[in-house]
């Protein structure tokens, strides 16, 4: 072969050297950006994996908030269905306690008046707001305490309940018309209307023996009909808690293998690169102390 | 004596010649273009005399270069090649750059909006979500639109380097025309006029630069260039030009015209052949004009999937829900060449079946070829446009009015314009309708289990709402339907989990769970707490699992996006430098034949100097010769 010292011959030198300093670079600015995948057209299908991978990420982080504010509401809920039920235990104590027929009148008006006090913390517990701006018994959406007093207490949102979560699976509010004030039963039975029944009942000098059996024997059965609703909702509560623990186990699995995956897609591989950086330098070093030798030889020196 | 001084002077003069050919290949070493000269020497001849041929000396018969036209062929084909992949690459690198921070990108921008979305959901009643969630969409559409904008700047410079390289290659025309006579002119002599072929052989290289052009080098030396496609580009002496006008079909971008012989052809890629001008033609139309139209495909992909769902539900006033997005409307247009009185109109009908590009729609006289750009696949072949009363083509309802001539073409450019006008409208955080206008409550005193599973919106619910509608079980499989605005309806099957029918004049769908029991009722109604409720807001952030951009997902195709941009930038640098060493093999073959070597300079300088230290030796010892003689005869 016929070799040149032409231009051409020097740019194809250069040239040569110059494509080793630009892999060495690129080399180079992997390992000081910790990225392998920098551009799209380094690696187009890392690329569109990473922005997946990316994209299921931030669902996952979506899903986990979601899950947060969900656990944090059915705790709350699951406090007061606790309280409720608390409650209304002590209240049907009372009411079993009232039905003693060595009780005088008076001994029977104090026992009222600790079911009054009973009934007025159930409307407090009822009107439990959940800590971010709504009410545990809110419904299907209340600003307002869901429970308005009277005689009986009234429930002022749309029956039902609000839900976040895949698959709308987890309920942030509760239904009160379930739990208070419209229990399955003909008619629907008000918890507080059972309990001032019994108020009433028991604070009245006139009633009869018989008109008291009767009485407390129906507000024992409107009681346990309200502590049954009660234990219906937390029986709700406590699946989908124990379904947020499931599920934010999930998540985490996902998320660790997402985030290895999208490592392993565009992060650069440190041992490996650092090994490439130093052979890629030794061949430059070669590449350029050759180049220097060999342009240096010519005939011209001789003559 | 005569004789031998001539013979002398004749070697002189050739060794003379030698060493000023080698002293000029010395200077053009590094010449772009050079090829090598050598001096052909041929005997002088001989006299006869009576004991034979006395030789007469030397002649320098020529000056040659060493040239091998295949080879000097092979790097301008190549060459051409190599510009075309350069040019392309090159913009393509500016795309790539675009898309290479992922978590600044459009993906990034929507997955921030939909978490967002997510503390909406959670807490609907709070304004401060709302607003951050205004916000990120604005953000969002701020990231499309830089992203457009850039793509805008990416179009222009194309523009700006095509209309460059046709004024360039235009002024090369011009000089090879010049060159070609003056290489006529010199072709009188029976010598080659080595270095205005040279000169000739860069010139066709340049041209090479910017699009294909092959010579063919007549008797005289001069050269007839022509285009890949036959045109001719350079005849002797005459140049045709390159000319740029405004696309016919397409206003927004130029078109490359040959003007030659008075005639005006249009060049495409097929015709340029290669060349700078072939690159940036194909950056333009095919890589670029993906690219517009993914992004256009995706925003109104966005735009319809949340102002839809924003339609379906009501504020926290109460009031149905406006748009989120704006988006821009398709443009339909015919050439400015065609011959008939047709005229065209396209509107979105389906946004969720909008392809990522345009249709050119072209009239064969007897129906209507719809071919999608930039990919060049059939849409369909039409009699009528419509096809038929609401017929679309990619999700566009696309119609002709007027009478168009054969072959009149009409563009409807859509994915690639619309994503110019994509905007978060301006909302106040009270008008993210966040929720349902209707809501489901099964009647106060059900003895049954029944309970609302799933209740969802299909369609408006219309202004004013529709009065309440009752559902009434008549036992636990059937149920009663009353306060229909076409009047109650009886006996309809009921079964645990499974959507309810869809009932006549209804736009929202309900499932129940569970057993009800005779008498138990369901009534849909107004919601009664807009502010608080969040069902619309949870569908709404269910949309970034929906197909709603060609049948993707948002986060699907924009990662398509992306991979489009990666492949074609990939391809374009894979090209390139798999061109690039094509060519460096076919310049390495030329340096072989023709560039010049300084060891051989070198070796072939002492050579001849001692050829010329020879030859006048010669003439010494005829001058010797001559005094012995003049003193013999003293």
């Amino acid at each position: 072969m016929r070799v040149t010292s032409s231009a051409y011959a020097v740019e194809t030198s250069i040239r040569d050297l110059q494509q080793r300093r630009d892999a060495m670079t690129t080399t180079q600015m992997q390992i000081s950006t910790g990225r392998r995948v920098v551009k799209p057209g380094d690696d187009p299908v890392a690329a569109a994996d990473a922005e997946r991978m990316r994209g299921q990420l931030s669902r996952i982080e979506l899903e986990t908030r979601v899950l947060g504010f969900a656990r944090n509401n059915l705790g709350i809920a699951d406090g007061a269905l606790s309280d409720a039920s608390n409650l209304l235990q002590s209240a049907r104590e009372t009411i079993v306690a009232a039905g003693n027929g060595s009780y005088s009148t008076r001994e029977r008006s104090l026992l009222a008046e600790q079911i009054r006090q009973t009934r007025a913390q159930l409307l407090m517990v009822a009107n439990r707001p959940d800590g971010t701006g709504g009410y545990v018994w809110g419904g299907q959406g209340s600003n307002v305490p869901p429970f308005a007093d009277g005689a009986p207490p009234t429930y002022l949102p749309s029956p039902g309940e609000q839900r976040v979560g895949p698959g709308a699976g987890l309920s942030t509010s509760l239904d009160g018309r379930a739990a208070f004030t419209g229990q399955a039963g003909t008619p629907p039975q008000n918890v507080f209307q059972v309990l001032d029944d019994a108020v009433a009942l028991l604070s009245d000098p006139a009633a009869t023996p018989a008109a008291l059996a009767a009485g407390i024997s129906a507000g024992l059965s409107g009681v346990d009909v309200g502590l049954n609703a009660l234990q219906a909702q937390r029986t709700q509560v406590g699946e989908q808690l124990r379904a947020v623990d499931m599920r934010e186990e999930s998540l985490a699995a996902g998320k660790l293998s997402a985030t290895g995956y999208l490592a392993e897609l565009t992060e650069v591989d440190l041992a490996e690169a650092l090994s490439t950086l130093s052979t890629q330098q030794t061949a430059l070093n070669a590449a350029m102390q050759t180049y220097a030798q060999v342009a240096r030889m010519s005939l011209f020196q001789y003559l | 004596m005569a004789g031998l001084l001539s013979v002398g002077s004749s070697a002189l003069l050739a060794a003379y010649t030698q060493l000023q050919t080698s002293g000029h290949n010395i200077a053009n070493a590094s010449t772009p273009g050079y090829n090598r000269q050598e001096v052909i020497l041929a005997s002088g001849g001989a006299d006869f005399t009576g004991a034979g041929f006395v030789g007469r000396g030397v002649d320098v018969a020529d000056v040659r270069r060493r040239y091998d036209g295949f080879v000097a062929a092979a790097v301008q084909a190549n060459g051409a090649i190599v510009a075309a992949d350069e040019a392309r690459a090159s913009q393509l690198g500016r795309l790539d750059q675009l898309f290479a921070e992922s978590s600044a990108g459009i993906g990034a921008a929507y997955d921030d909006m939909q978490l967002a979305l997510s503390d909406v959901v959670n807490r609907p009643a709070d304004p401060s979500p709302r607003a951050v969630f205004l916000a990120r969409a604005q953000t969002l559409s701020d990231r499309v639109g830089a992203v457009q904008a850039s793509l805008e700047d990416v179009g222009a410079t194309i523009e700006g380097r095509i209309e460059q390289g046709v004024t360039a290659v235009n002024d090369v025309l011009q000089r090879l025309a010049r060159l070609n006579g003056e290489i006529s002119t010199s072709a009188g002599a029976l010598v080659q006029p080595n270095d205005l072929l040279d000169e000739r052989d860069r010139l066709v290289e340049t041209i090479n630069g910017t699009l294909r052009a092959t010579a063919y080098i007549a008797a005289d030396g001069s050269a007839n260039v022509f285009a890949s496609g036959g045109q001719a580009l350079v005849t002797s002496t005459r140049a045709a030009s390159l000319a740029l006008r405004q696309d016919p079909v397409d206003a927004s971008k130029s078109q490359v015209l040959l003007r030659t012989d008075g005639a005006t052809i249009p060049m495409d890629t097929a015709t340029l052949g290669g060349g700078s001008l072939q690159g940036l033609l194909t950056a333009r139309d095919q890589d670029l004009a993906s690219v517009r139209a993914r992004i256009g495909q995706l925003a109104a992909g966005i735009a319809q999937a949340y102002n839809g769902q924003q339609a379906l539900g009501v504020d926290r006033n109460g009031a149905p829900g406006k748009p989120l997005f704006s988006i821009g409307a398709p443009v339909a247009s015919p050439a400015s060449t065609n011959a008939g009185s047709g005229t065209i109109t396209a509107t979105v009908q389906d946004p969720a079946a909008l392809a990522a590009g345009d249709l050119r729609v072209t009239w064969t006289g007897s129906a209507y070829d719809v071919v999608r750009l930039p990919d060049g696949s059939s849409a369909g072949s039409f009699a009528t446009l419509p096809a038929a009363p609401g017929a679309t083509i990619d999700g566009l309802s696309v119609s002709v009015t007027g009478t168009p001539a054969a072959g009149d073409t009409f563009l409807v450019k859509s994915g690639s314009v619309m994503a110019t006008g994509f905007a978060r409208r301006a909302l106040s955080p009270d008008q993210l309708a966040s929720a349902s206008p209707l809501a489901p409550t099964i009647g106060a005193g059900a003895a049954g289990s029944a309970r609302v599973s799933e209740f969802a919106m299909a369609a408006p619910a219309g202004s004013p709402l529709p009065g309440p509608v009752t559902l009434t079980f008549t036992g636990p499989g059937t149920f009663d339907v009353g306060g229909l605005p076409g009047g109650p309806l009886t006996g309809l099957p009921y079964e645990s989990g499974k959507p309810l029918p869809t009932l006549p004049g209804t736009a929202w769908r309900l499932t129940l769970s569970g057993t009800p029991a005779a008498g138990d009722s369901v009534v849909i109604g107004a919601n009664a707490s807009p502010a608080t409720d969040n069902r619309n807001a949870r569908a709404m952030a269910q949309l970034s699992t929906t197909g709603a951009v060609g049948g993707a997902t948002i986060s699907d195709a924009y990662g398509a996006l992306v991979a489009d941009v990666g492949t074609r930038a990939q391809s374009a640098q894979t090209a390139q430098a798999m061109s690039q060493q094509l060519l460096e093999n076919a310049k390495s073959t030329r340096a072989q034949v023709s560039g010049v070597n300084l060891d051989e300079e070198a070796a072939r300088l002492l050579q001849f100097q001692q050829a010329y230290q020879a030859a006048a030796k010669v003439i010494q010892a005829a001058q010797s010769m001559f005094d012995t003689l003049l003193q013999a005869t003293r």
